[in-house]
This record gives C-alpha cells, structure tokens and sequence, in this order.
C-alpha cells in the first residue's frame, strides 16, 4: 500500500475551507505558504476575505502546504 | 339495418365511425365538440354521418368527459370516511414538492376539504385481523349529519389494510345505505384494493368526486339514446376494454383515460390485423401528443397517474404519455435566448395564426405551413382556408430575435416540437429497456402523419405506418375495442413458503368474480383471462409483473416465473440477484371478452394516379425546398407506390414523406412508410 | 491539478452549439438522469430509497463538472460539485478504466455526511473518459454506534464505516473485498447490497443512454454541447445575481443544541454579499465546531449556500456546474459550518442544513419580498433498529417526517412538508406496517398550533408509534424542540418539535430528557421501547409573515372552518370576530376589534 494520509495531514483552501486531497494553487498569503482550490478562490480571497478580515482571514487554515 | 358506431369525445372535434354490419361500409364524421353539453355532439355526429339513430345496434364511448370535469373541478362534494387518527391523509399527500427551489409553490388544495374528512374509530392490521372493531353508531351518526347538513353529494370510504380485509367498508356502506339511501358511495376496496393509503384514498375520491355527475351525463345520454332507438351504450375505459354505461356510472374513475385509450386499441387491432409485432403509437392532435409503446402488439398498462401534481389516480390505464406539444402548440424565445415550444397551445380558439381565427403567435402548424408541408389544395377538416402569409408574419416575430431567417426559424419550431415529442417516445420505449429500431411507428391524430418520419427518425426507426383514417382512429378504436376488466388480490406470499394451492384458490375467485361480471354486462360466454403475478426479490418495495399460464398453475409454473423475472430485471435495470428469494405481493386477472368481428373495409387496385398539383416544400435539415408531389389519399389504390418527397391529402390530416422514403398502399389503404 | 478549474471571467465564452441541438442533449441528460432514478426506486430495498426517494442521480462532463440531475435531494446535488471532482481527482482519471466505478462516503472530502454513499462511473469513448454517471443516496444504515446513524454520536468512528475514495468495480467485476467489508460492518447487509446493486445498476443504465448520444452526435458535439449547457446556465444565474441590489446582507441564527453539551445553542452566521453578477456566502463568524453531530461539513455549507441562492431566483435555470459558477464560499475550517476531522456531522447535513438556508434566506429578505419566514427547520430523523422476533432478522430503519413552512409574502407556508434540504416522499403507513414491528395510531395534522401572521406559517403533524415486540431500539437527530422557526415582517414564530414517551399502562406522555435523563429532547439514542409501549412524535409549524391583523379575516374564517385555528385564536391573535350562531364572519366588530388591538400596539 502507498502511504495513506488522513484527511487531517491534508491542506484546506486558504478562502473557501474546502479540503484538497489533491494538491491546488500553491501561493504565499499574511507570510505563509497557503494553498488555494480555485482561481475564484483566489482572487476572493485577494478581493474580499483578506481586505476584510484582515490577519484573521486565515483563522482555522491549517499549516500544511 | 344494423349499425355500430365508436365515438371519439375530444377537446375540439368529436369523431365518429361507423360501420354497417351488413354492407360492411365503414362511414366517418366529424362535429365540433360541445363542451357544455357534450352528448349533443354525438348526435350532431350521427347526423353528419347521415345516420337515423334508429339504424344505431349500440355504439362504443370515448371520451374525455370524465377527464375534463376534473381538471375543471366540476364534480360533487364529497365526505371521506377515513380510520380515525389518519383524517388529514388527503391533506398530507407525500409531502413532497414538484421543485426543489420555489419558494412560492402552493400545495393542491384537496378534493375534499378538511371539515368533512371524518375520522371512523376502527383499525384493520397488515394481515388483515381487526385491531378496533368498527363503531357503527359513529358512522350512523356521521353520515346523518353530512346527510342532513346537505353539502355533499358522495361519500368515500378509505380505511387502513381494507385491501387485506374489506369488512368493515363494508359494513360501512350498508349503514350508508340505511341512514341515506341516496347517497352515491365508493369504497377503497372496490376502487383499488392495493396498498399505500394516499394512492388509495385519493383514487376513491376522485370516483365518488365524478359519480353524480357521470351518472347524470350516462343516464342523459342513456335516455337520448334509448328515445333514438340505439339499444345499448358502451363506454371505452381507461384500460382499453369496454363496459356498459350503468357500470361505467358506478366506476367513474377508470374513465379517465377513455380518451386516448381508444387509438391504442386501434393501433393494436391493426397490428393484429397486418400482422405487424411491435408498435409505436404516436398521437398528435392540436394541443396534446400521446406515446405508447405495444410490443409484440399488446398494449402496455401503469398504474402511476396523476390529476395533478401530486395527486395520484392509481388504477390501471393505458401507458400513454402526454405531452402538450401539437398542432396548436405556441413558440416562443426564452429569457436565454432559447427557442421553446409548448405546452401553452392556442387551441381551436383563436387557434394557429394561419387559420385566421384572430391567433397572431407562431404555432407549430404555422411553421409547418411556412415549411410548404401543408398545401392550399388539400381542405383541413372543419373547412379552413389556410392564410400562407399570416403564418409567415407569425414566425417572423421570433425570426427577429433569434437573428434567424424565416424558414430557419421554422424549421427550428419544427425541430423542438419533434424532440419533445420524441422524448415522449422515448419514455415509452428506450427508457424502458426497449430497442425501438425494429419496431413500426403508427402516426394518428390530426397532425401525427405529418410529423411521422421524422419522429420515427429521432427514434432509429424506419418502419412507419399511417392509417386509412389517421383523424378519427381513436374513434375506430372505440368500435373495436374488447370488453376488458382488470381484477387484483394482494397476497404475500414468499417463494420459500410458495403455496400453490393457494394460488389457484386466489386465481379461480378472480375468475369467478370475472365470470359473474361479465354475465351481468351481457356476454354470453366466459371471458377469456390472462394471469400474472407481482413480483419481487423479498426486501425490494416495486414489483415487475410476470404472466403465468391459463388453467391449473403447477410449481414448475412459478419455477418458470422465477427465470422470466430475473430475465425481466435485467432487462430493465441491468443486473438481477441470482439466488436471491423472492416474494409475490398481488395475484392479478385481466379478463377480456370480444365483441362482434369487424371486418375493414378494402381499397381496389388500380393505376398510380398523377399527382393532382407540385409545390416546394422545405425538409427536415435543408434550408433549400424540394419541389413536391402533391397526392389525395382517397384516390391511391392498393398496392400504389409512392417514392419520397410527396405530400398525400386527405379531409383529416397531411402525410409528410421526405426524399427517399418508399411508400406502399396496402389493401386497406393504409400506407407504409419506409424510411 | 483541479478538475473543477473555473474560467477567469467566465461566463463570457460562445455558445458553439446549434440551440436546438442543445435542448435535445440537455434533455436527454436530465432524462437520463430521471430514469436512473426510477431505475433505483424500483429496484432497492430500504424505503429510503423506494419510498422516500432520498438519492440523487447525475450526469457529469469528462472535466468532472456537473452536466445535468434529477431532482431529488437537493442536500446531495449541492455536496457532489466538490465532491465528484475532488474523488476523481485523487483516485486520478488516468488510472481509471472502462467498467470501474469509484466508490466514497467520507464526509471530510466533500461529501454531505457519512450516510451519503457515492457511486461514480466513467464513460469512455475510444479510450477518452466523456462523462460519468453518478448515484449519491443515503444508506439507511452504515453500521456505528447508533442504528441508521442520527443520534448523540460525537466523532466519525462512532457515525459508522467510512470510505475514502476507492474502486468498488474493477472493469465490471465487483471487488469482492471491499463489498464484503461494507456488508459486514452494517445492520442490515442483504438490504445494502441490495441497494448498493441497485445504485450501481442506474451508472449502468446512464451509461448506455449517454453512449446513444455520442453515437449519435459524435464526441466533439457532444463534450462541446456539455460546455454550452453549463454556460447557458450559468449566464441565467448571472443575470439573477446581477439585478440584486449590491451590498453585504448579514443574519444569523441558533441550533438549539448538539445532543451532548445541554442548553448550549450554536450559532450559525452568513453574510451574503452581492457585487455586481457574483455572489459570495461567507460563514465567517460562526460557531466553534460541536460536540455533537449537528455539525455541518463543507459540502453540507456549500451545498446550504446553492440552496438559498437557487430559492431566490425567479427564472427557470436548468441545474448543472453552471448554476454554481457564480457563488464563491467563505467558511473557516474547524467551525460549525467547516467541522474538522474527526468531529461527529452526520445531522448537519439533515437538521442544520435547511435553518442554514434559513438564514441565508433571511439575509435575502432585506432586500427582497421573494424570500419567506423560516420553516420547521427539521427532516424528522428517528432511527429504529433491532431483531424482528417475526421473522429473525435485523432491521434498521430512518423515519423522516414533513414539517409546516414559513409563511411567505403572496401565501401561506404549506403543511406537513419535507424540509429544504431535501424532498423525500412520506412512508405510506401500510408499507411501514408491513415492513416494522410497529404500529401507527395517528397520523394527522397537528392543529391550533402554527406561526400565525398575514400569512401564517404551515401545520406540522403529529404521529404515534406504537410498538410490538421488546427491545425497539430508538435514536434522533431533530430540531425545534426549544427553537422555534421565526416569524419575518411581523409574523409570529412557529411552534415546536415534540418527541415523547409513554410506556404501556401509562398516560401521560414524557420526554426524552425527563424519561431517559439523556442530555437533548431531540438529539439522543440508547433509548429502549418494549411491546405496548408508545412514541409521540409532532413535527413543528412554520414562522408566520406579517401581522396577523392584517390577514384576510375570510381567510381566517377558513381556517375557523377546516378546524385548523380556534375562533378564541381568531379573535386574540386576528382580531376577527365570528359570529358564535351562525359561524359568519362580523365584519363590523372584527374592524372595531383590530383597531383597538392596533391601538394597543403602538
């Protein structure tokens, strides 16, 4: 058997919070590595969760990237 | 003199054929229908016929009366008389919506209201054993005050597992009849003695919602017709067979599919007749199209039928499929940009915008015209002139927004109304698990001949088949149909635990039962009888049903029953369960009885005759026309031939044959399509 | 790579295909999509399926992108536009073959909640995969602590047995293994592979009705008909969007508890914000993820965001990937709304998912008079399982009830009708009966109690079990008990969810928490019913819109008449006076009383 990773050693998208088992658009966002699902999440994460949220725009984003 | 007549009640004509037993002339009229009171357009049918109702044997009865007083809400109040705790069954329905996104659906209201929806202390269990006896002083008590209050003109009777035990509806209906003799009832285990209680109860509602006013329009037409000097009326049902008018009185409810049951009974005569194994019935009138798949000739039954949404008729019927697409059917652009057509149809009033009857959108016969596939030399029925340029200008309201031209777009009208009808089609056979590529479409109904091919194209098919009468062949269904009753028995009995005996009890009571009702509707001899059985692997909830022999059933038979099963499952879900047990849940019976032999009319051979003018016509998939023969259909003989394009006449409907199509008359004028 | 990868400014491409021709394949998916579903209730064997319809049955592109559905359950439709692409993706598309069928349940990789078992099947073409046909349907029973699943379960181990993406057919053969595995680890193992067989069965046949159109039409056409379905729907979703007023709507609202921690509500916050033709539901600010299982996954969120925005939109849009397009999700990991790994979520999915739409609705609501006052806000899961001494074997078995809708601006919220979330058919009382060692001694509305309003909310209904053998093992995951579906624009709210007991010989009727001193009335299992023992169960009324002075007093009247309101009620909370002789309305006293009654509430 390949390695089995569980779900939780799996990275989240940086905007929506979506689990990636597969991996998706690697980017550096607030000083860290972050991964994103979609250029949609991109760019509303660029456009409207970071400008509002601020540092806690990454609140619950695990550090796996 | 001895004549029969089939008479065909429909939205905007009433079609009658009627046939001469002694000449063996076969005669056809048509009147407008007249919705108020539709008995006179039977008559006014006769009478256009040049028949003296005296000359009249009986006729045969299809009609949508039935149908049309429910969707207009035209029937009697009526009471339900439900096991207490469960009065809001009605209510309730599944509930469930038709769309899982709006917010602004409202449930059907109800045939009968809450207030008279009467909860009866007593409760029957599954197998049939009585948990509550039924409290008699209470339905006493209930049915004189309904009696008394003078709002309700029936009464239903629905209590839970009467399918497994009948007693207590029974009880119930002879204290009915003692506190208020006058009272119409129906109970669920007459109606449809099956399980599911919503199915069951809304179908006994709808049968005593029609039971005053059908007895009226039977007793008004039994009367007309006895004053006339006809001796007996007989009424085409929803499954096909055909019953007096007393009994048709008492059991309302399996009329609501009268209408279109009669093409389909046409259609399997025919079959019969030519010898032809599979067919596809495909009806297209003005407003309504109607699909039913009859492999190997027989005709195919549901039990899934709906009034409205959510508002089931559970009873055997016809497996037809309705769809509003027609000749009337209304184009239009959607906010997308799409083309849509139907189910909104401009009807006979003001009607297709080239009937100059004041309707101004473009409607499928309208761009039908643009295409040349209707011809100014051929009449339609009802003495229309057609105005060529009024449906241009009706199709060029759309040509606009779509940034198409002219015959694009109707072309495109054309297209859309054929894919929705083949979707119809499609239901009914490939859906099915039915390939429909070897299999002969027959095209009726005013407008069906002249979609044909191309329907039958959308289907693979190549084989088509347009009568002698395509417009009033429901009518002729009518004369032809049998007598037919369908009788059921729900009985759980797992194949582990298979009891043959007990099977055969089951099947001779439904014959017995048979036997004594086809005594009471006047036919000599016994009914002949098929049998099934509903089946299931033990655990599933929907069966497939599955024939069994005539005569003393043998568990070799059931052995048997077994194989066609899994064979069956396959057939329609791709898979069966080997060594998986079964279980049988309902004993069925069709019991059918013929009538008189009828036999059709021939045509003579003779000569090709020259076409009687040439017109362009457009094809499907061309933008250029073709020019096109035009023939009258009255006037080809047996045995005639006639290569595509051409375009064949006649006072009921336009056949359409495209470019290398090969036709063939044969002997009783029907013609043959190869496509 | 992703699958589901969007366009930038997407929505602006051509439609290639002839219109015509994309009616005839767009229909002939959505009927595809139908028929697998009548394939699957004639042939499985749970009344989830048979009766209750609780599946869904789809057509996905070759990109992995939704083509067309059936309307089944919407719960499930949401969930399978993140979970189809990610499953194939991680399985991989390349190491797929014709006759596979990839199968997962596993509720953290996009899948609504443990229950919903999602079957996926390639179509390949000359060796390109075109599409693939999809089934996702909830299992009855999927082993765990508590039978049928909906109960107090606090993790995934205690839900039941999990599956992350893996094949369960291997070019047509089943992999006996993995059958073997599910079928072992279930109450009921003839009825799941019974069900599973049957879910596989519709792939099967959607396979062949897709082949007839590639045959007919030839691949291109058809993988560039696909592109244009979803685009013509997703212009239409644009357009809906784009005539909202722009601007951030926020609401909130409660779930009245999680079945382990007692009297602690959870919050569930939206803002829904409008710019121009999109659309973004951020759930930042909502509660922690909970002890229990009413958490909701990310699937079950944005499945709960699709719903609302879908309910607010007046045109008909054909419903595929298209629709979604223009709706971005917002929601933090590890919270209420994005339960993390290995929190407990199997109810989120059934009892928090239509109060999230709810609220959305209620954001919504400041801006538009489409919206309505919430509903009963619960699908009614009560679980039964045990041995039938009947027959020996065990059962498990889901009971879902309807419940009232909120009353909205033009109508009243209809009665006894199946949640948001989903639409799943009632289970006729004679196939329950016949199947479970149980009786129904009612099953009616349940009147007098309702929101009222101008319109007033929908009548929930009211049920008694009563058992028949020991030994009934009962569990519920149900919401209502202390919340109540709230009133918009004036209206009153609804009234609750009852779940209560009676053993034999007794009268009165206990609840759960006083009977069986377990931490929720509506979120709890272990609880034992034996022969002659009974079970109350009345499902809430919706939230009622407006002020019920303003109510057509002939429509109250009616009311008066179908004995679904007292003339007492009539009277203190219309203000409509009824003639106590003849039951007419007086009309003249009826406007003296309401303008007194306006009076008072100034």
């Amino acid at each position: 058997m390949t390695v089995y990773r569980e779900v939780n050693e799996m990275p989240k998208c940086a905007s929506c919070g979506k689990l990636l088992p597969v991996d998706g658009i690697r980017a550096e966002r607030l000083g860290r590595p972050v991964q994103f699902c979609s250029d949609q999440c991109v760019r509303i994460f660029d456009t409207y969760k970071q400008p509002k949220y601020g540092d806690a725009a990454l609140a619950g984003i695990p550090e796996i990237a | 003199m001895a004549v029969r007549a089939g008479v065909d009640t429909g939205g905007t004509f009433t079609d009658l054929v009627a046939y001469d037993e002694e000449t063996g002339e076969l005669r056809m009229a048509k009147a407008l229908s007249t919705a108020h009171d539709p008995s006179r357009a039977v008559f006014d049918s006769f009478s256009r016929a040049g028949l003296e109702t005296s000359q009249i044997d009986y006729f045969v009865h299809g009609t949508t009366v039935a149908t049309n007083a429910l969707i207009e809400r035209r029937g009697a109040p009526v009471a339900l008389l439900i096991t207490e705790g469960f009065r809001d069954v009605l209510h309730m329905q599944r509930t469930v919506r038709p769309d899982h996104f709006d917010l602004h659906w409202v449930k059907p209201k109800p045939l009968v209201p809450r207030s008279r929806c009467v909860g009866i202390p007593e409760r029957m269990l599954k197998d049939g054993t009585v948990l509550i006896p039924l409290d008699e002083d209470r339905v006493r008590e209930s049915v004189a005050a309904l009696r008394d209050a003078g709002e309700v003109g029936a009464i239903a009777v629905s209590y839970l597992f009467s399918f497994m035990n009948p007693e207590h509806e029974r009880r119930t209906a002879e204290i009915v009849q003692e506190v208020w003799p006058d009272a119409r009832i129906s109970l669920s285990s007459d109606v449809l003695p099956r399980w599911r209680e919503y199915e069951r109860t809304s179908t006994t509602v709808i049968d005593a919602y029609l039971k005053p006013f059908m007895r009226d329009y039977m007793r008004n037409l039994e009367r007309d017709c006895q004053a006339g000097g006809i001796r007996q009326v007989l009424v085409l049902r929803s499954n096909g067979g055909v019953m007096t008018s007393e009994r048709a009185s008492e059991q309302p409810v399996s009329l609501v599919r009268s209408g279109p049951s009669g093409g389909i009974m046409a259609c399997q005569q025919l079959g019969k007749l030519l010898g032809i194994g599979d067919l596809i019935a495909a009806d297209m009138g003005g407003t309504s199209f109607e699909a039913c798949l009859l492999p190997g000739g027989e005709p195919t039954f549901t039990n899934r039928e709906e009034l409205e949404w959510g508002i089931p008729i559970a009873l055997t019927m016809v497996d037809a499929r309705s769809i509003g697409a027609g000749g009337g059917s209304i184009a239009r652009v959607d906010a997308a940009g799409i083309l849509r057509v139907g189910p909104d149809s401009a009807r006979a009033d003001p009607g297709p915008a080239c009937y100059k009857r004041g309707g101004t959108q473009p409607t499928v016969t309208d761009a039908n015209a643009v295409l040349g596939r209707l011809a100014p030399e051929f009449r339609l029925a009802g003495d229309f002139e057609l105005d060529f340029g009024a449906a241009a200008t009706a199709v060029d309201t759309l040509a606009s927004s779509l940034g198409l031209d002219r015959v694009r777009v109707a072309q495109g009208i054309v297209d859309v109304a054929n894919n929705n009808m083949a979707q119809a089609l499609r239901l009914v056979s490939t859906d099915r698990g039915y390939d429909p590529r070897g299999a002969t479409f027959v095209a009726y109904g005013g407008a069906g001949p002249l979609h044909a091919c191309e329907l039958a194209r959308a289907l693979q098919m190549t084989s088509v088949l347009v009568p002698r009468y395509p417009g009033a062949f429901s009518a002729l269904g009518a004369l032809l149909a049998d007598a037919r009753f369908d009788y059921a028995t729900t009985y759980w009995m797992r194949m582990r635990y298979l009891d043959v005996d007990r099977a055969n009890e089951l099947f001779a009571a439904l014959e017995r039962q048979a036997a004594d009702e086809f005594l009471a509707e006047g036919f000599a001899e016994a009914p002949l009888v098929r049998r099934a059985v509903d089946l299931r692997y033990v655990g599933q909830n929907w069966e497939l049903s599955i024939e069994l022999p005539s005569g003393s059933v043998t568990r070799d038979d059931f052995a048997d029953v077994e194989e066609r099963f899994a064979a069956e499952h396959e057939r329609f879900y791709g898979y069966h369960l080997p060594g998986e047990e079964l279980e049988i849940l309902t004993f069925k019976l069709a019991a059918l009885g013929t009538r008189h032999e009828l036999e059709l009319p021939r045509v003579a051979s003779g000569s090709m005759p020259d076409p009687i003018a040439r017109r362009p016509v457009v094809f499907s998939g061309d933008d250029e026309s073709i020019d096109t023969p035009l023939y009258r259909r009255e006037e080809l003989p047996a045995d005639a031939l006639i290569e595509g394009p051409a375009l064949i006449g006649q006072v009921d409907a336009t056949t359409l044959l495209p470019p290398g199509s090969r036709s063939r008359v044969d002997d009783y004028g029907n013609l043959h399509v190869t496509i | 790579m992703s699958l589901a990868e969007p366009t930038t400014r997407s929505g602006d491409q051509e439609i290639a295909t002839d219109p015509f021709l994309l009616e005839i394949i767009r229909n002939h998916l959505i009927t595809t999509c139908r028929e697998m579903g009548i394939a699957m209730m004639r042939t499985s064997y749970s009344p989830m399926f048979n009766e209750a319809l609780d599946f869904t049955c789809l057509v996905f592109d070759g990109k992995g992108e939704m083509a067309a559905q059936a309307p089944y359950c919407p719960a499930q439709i949401g969930s399978t536009v993140h979970l189809i692409p990610s499953t194939i993706g991680e399985i991989g598309p390349e190491n797929l073959n014709p006759g596979d069928v990839v199968f997962t349940n596993d509720p953290y990789r996009g899948d609504a909640h443990l229950p919903e078992f999602c079957v996926i099947k390639p179509y390949f073409h000359e060796g390109e995969i075109l599409a693939y046909s999809v089934n996702i349907a909830h299992m009855t029973d999927v082993g765990g602590m508590v039978p049928a699943a909906f109960g107090d379960t606090r993790n995934t181990w205690q839900e039941g047995i999990r599956f992350p993406p893996l094949k369960i057919y291997r070019e047509d053969e089943e992999v006996e293994e993995i059958f073997r595995i599910l079928i072992s680890n279930v109450r009921t193992p003839k009825h799941s592979y019974g069900d599973m067989k049957a879910m596989i069965g519709s792939l099967y046949l959607a396979e062949r009705r897709v082949d007839e159109l590639v045959q007919r039409y030839g691949a291109a056409t058809f993988t560039q008909a696909c592109e244009d379905i979803k685009l013509v729907s997703e212009r239409l979703m644009r357009a809906e969007i784009a005539s909202w007023p722009d601007g951030e709507y926020e609401a909130e609202g409660l779930i009245e508890d999680d079945g382990v921690v007692p009297d602690r509500p959870w919050k569930i916050k939206v803002t829904v914000v409008i710019r121009g033709d999109e659309l973004i539901v951020d759930f930042t600010g909502s509660d922690p993820q909970c002890m229990g299982a009413a958490n909701q996954t990310f699937g079950t969120t944005a499945s709960a965001a699709y719903n609302g925005a879908l309910h607010m939109c007046r045109s008909e849009i054909p419903y595929n990937h298209g629709c979604y397009r223009p709706i971005a999700i917002v929601t933090e990991p590890g919270t209420f709304v994005n339960a993390n790994y290995p929190g407990s979520t199997v109810g989120g999915n059934s009892d928090t998912h239509p109060t999230t739409v709810d609220i959305i609705l209620r954001a919504f609501s400041q801006f538009s008079e489409e919206s309505s006052a919430a509903d009963g806000g619960t699908c009614g899961c009560i679980g039964f399982g045990g041995e039938d001494p009947r027959t020996s074997e065990a059962y498990a078995h889901l009971h879902l009830e309807g419940v009232g809708w909120g009353g909205r601006d033009k109508h009243d919220g209809n009665d006894v009708q199946f949640v948001k979330n989903g639409n799943c058919p009632n289970t006729p009382v004679e196939v329950a009966e016949t199947r479970y060692p149980w009786l129904n001694m009612e099953y009616q509305l349940e009147p007098y109690a309702v929101g009222h309003g101008r319109h007033r909310g929908g009548f929930g209904s009211r049920r008694v079990f009563r058992f028949l053998t020991d030994g009934v093992n009962i569990a519920s995951h149900t919401n209502r008990h202390r919340a109540r579906a709230w009133g918009l624009e004036g209206g009153q709210d609804g009234t609750n969810t009852v779940i209560a007991f009676r053993r034999k010989g007794e009268t009165d009727w206990v609840r759960a928490r006083e009977a069986f001193g377990v931490q929720s009335y509506g979120k709890f299992s272990g609880i034992t019913m034996n022969t002659g023992d009974e079970m109350l169960f009345v499902t809430p009324s919706g939230g009622g819109y407006g002020d019920p002075l303003e109510r057509d007093p002939e429509l109250v009247l009616e009311d008066c008449g179908l004995e679904l309101i007292t003339t007492a009620v009539a009277q203190d909370v219309y203000g409509v006076v009824v003639d106590p002789e003849n039951g007419a309305l007086d009309r003249a006293a009826t406007d003296e009383l309401r303008a007194e009654k306006r009076q008072g509430q100034r």
